[in-house]
């Protein structure tokens, strides 16, 4: 932990950093924040992260705050933490958009969905809402632009947390994961993004895009920071064994599955050339590497988008129906065409993925893996209007590259970490994604953990946005 | 409209969907039913490996 001030301000403090520069009083929270507005007002107009930033709401919970923490009553490890909630969470007193026409009227929300409560329980601040892609639904989230790199894309569907985490507009983030929306804008902004085990976070509040697939989590600049913000967004009364602080697992003895199936394998080179790296720096720390062999992996897509499509088409009956022209035309068409896929069809998909999950679990048993480790996503950061890329010979939709290495941990419901394994030639982040057993969040988290603290970061840490005073 | 789905199919979507609530003109139906026929034939290929429904297909509940 560093206790020093960073040159270019308190804004570029990590998380864990700045709570303790709060709790052993060397900085208030109104201080910080306004920090962190300053950093605000000097990238947003150029990576577009948020939908809403609301100066006055931010200070009053700020004065709040400071009072707090005077009366000698501080509220939690989070006290004054400056936060970006994506605009698919409610958050009382501000309306909830979804990126999308169907709300841009939307009334302020009347309450806190259950894990922004927990946040500010635990003294989160919140700054404002961070962009999604509309109805979290893509991997591009428009008008958002990568902090690394101002003509990419910052992934999606949780695109405006991860921008803005990468960019130090806020120390952490909310997301959403129902095919790879926090893991994905994870990989491509160079962040930490966290999917827990399906069911382990409360997703009341939550807009839904296809509920049984539908997780929530953090996005945050290193596992600590991100492992922090999951503890205090668990529900105590759930018993769930803590995250935070860290514990190291050890790597030595540690056995780790890598996939053989093209899911995996067929990645582009500068993500395969990262993922080698990783590889043989794990193997150095004394991981035991597998190779392990999924059946069906090969059905994923067509799992995970028939059951997207019949839970969104039910999620959004009316809006299909009587205002379908103010969703997006492709989003429009997979919902509605959900409409008609047959009761029969989706049972066959729910089969399917509960064959996927006992072969997983197979697998996990007979191998006696502690995690599978996977390049996050097959690509390097994309340009808005790139649709499609060739991947080993083969062209393929950004989405479906994208999806495919996600999905199957939304099919199975694994807790999975994604964070930076390395850079392309040109200073763009790849990611590494460790996915642990069921509701084995503290054991996988450790695992990252000590894969980040071994990773070579030098470079990582001197192209790093945050390092730059402006992006453009 | 692929060449795999057969136009009577894209009919017989704009029909259904005209009776859930959905005004598509053909070419949208068409698309439509190109969507729904990627999705079914992927479905019915994956499905061969499944063994009886001797068990319910229930809504993912948890991972154990």
């Amino acid at each position: 932990m560093s206790t020093e001030l960073p040159e270019g301000g308190p804004w570029q403090w990590s998380l864990v950093d700045a709570a303790a520069a709060i709790r052993e009083r060397r900085i208030t929270a109104c201080e910080l924040l306004d920090s962190i507005l300053g950093r605000i007002e000097a990238v947003e107009p150029d990576i577009h992260a948020f939908s809403l930033v609301d100066p006055t709401f931010a200070r009053r919970q700020a004065d709040q705050l400071d009072r707090e923490l005077s009366d000698g009553a501080p509220r939690g490890p989070l006290h004054g933490i400056p936060l970006g909630v994506k605009d698919i969470f409610d958050v009382e007193g501000l309306p909830t958009k979804c990126g999308s026409a169907l709300y841009v009227d939307a009334a302020p929300a009347t309450a806190d969905a259950d894990v922004v409560g927990r946040l500010r329980a635990a003294g989160g601040l919140l700054v404002g809402k961070t962009t999604t892609h509309e109805l979290a639904c893509g991997v591009y989230t428009p008008p958002t632009r990568n902090p690394w790199d101002l003509s990419r894309c910052c992934g999606g569907s949780s695109g405006g947390s991860g921008a803005a985490v990468a960019a130090g507009a806020v120390m952490g983030g909310t997301g959403s994961d129902t095919g790879g929306s926090i893991r994905i804008p994870a990989a491509l902004c160079g962040v930490v993004g966290i999917k827990p085990s399906y069911g382990v976070l409360s997703r009341s509040g939550v807009a839904a895009l296809s509920w049984s697939l539908d997780h929530v989590g953090p996005l945050a600049r290193s596992v600590d920071d991100a492992a922090l913000l999951l503890q205090t967004m668990l529900d105590p009364a759930d018993g769930h064994p803590a995250v935070f602080p860290v514990v190291p697992a050890n790597l030595d003895g540690a056995v780790l599955g890598i996939s053989t199936d093209p899911v995996f394998t067929r990645v582009e080179p500068a993500v395969r050339a990262a993922f080698d790296t990783a590889c043989t720096l794990l193997e150095e720390a004394g991981a035991r590497l597998v190779d392990v062999a999924i059946p069906g992996l090969e059905d994923t897509l067509t799992i995970e988008f028939a059951i997207v499509m019949a839970e969104a088409a039910a999620y959004h009956s009316a809006a299909i129906r009587e205002r379908p022209g103010s969703i997006d035309e492709g989003i429009r068409r997979l919902f509605q065409a959900g409409a008609l896929l047959p009761a029969e069809d989706y049972l066959v998909a729910q089969r399917l993925r509960a064959e996927l999950c006992r072969d997983v679990a197979r697998v996990y048993a007979e191998q006696g893996l502690h995690a599978i480790v996977a390049p996050s996503i097959p690509v390097t950061p994309y340009r808005p209007d790139e649709l499609e890329r060739e991947i080993d010979g083969l062209m393929e939709s950004i989405t479906d590259a994208n999806v495919r290495t996600t999905a199957p941990f939304n099919l199975t419901g694994l807790p999975a970490v994604a964070l930076p394994m390395g850079l392309t030639e040109d200073d763009l982040p790849v990611g590494i994604q460790f996915v642990g057993r069921p509701f084995g969040e503290a054991e996988v988290v450790g695992l990252a953990r000590s894969y980040e603290q071994r990773r070579d970061s030098r470079r990582l840490d001197e192209v790093h946005p945050l390092r730059r005073p402006h992006l453009a | 409209m692929s060449d795999a789905v057969p136009a009577r199919f894209a009919v017989t979507v704009q029909e259904l969907g005209r009776s859930l609530g959905f005004n598509w003109e053909r070419s949208e139906a068409e698309l439509i039913a190109d969507q729904l026929t990627g999705i079914q034939e992927g479905l019915r290929k994956a499905a061969a490996r499944l063994g009886p429904a001797d068990e319910p297909a229930t809504v993912f509940e948890a991972v154990e």
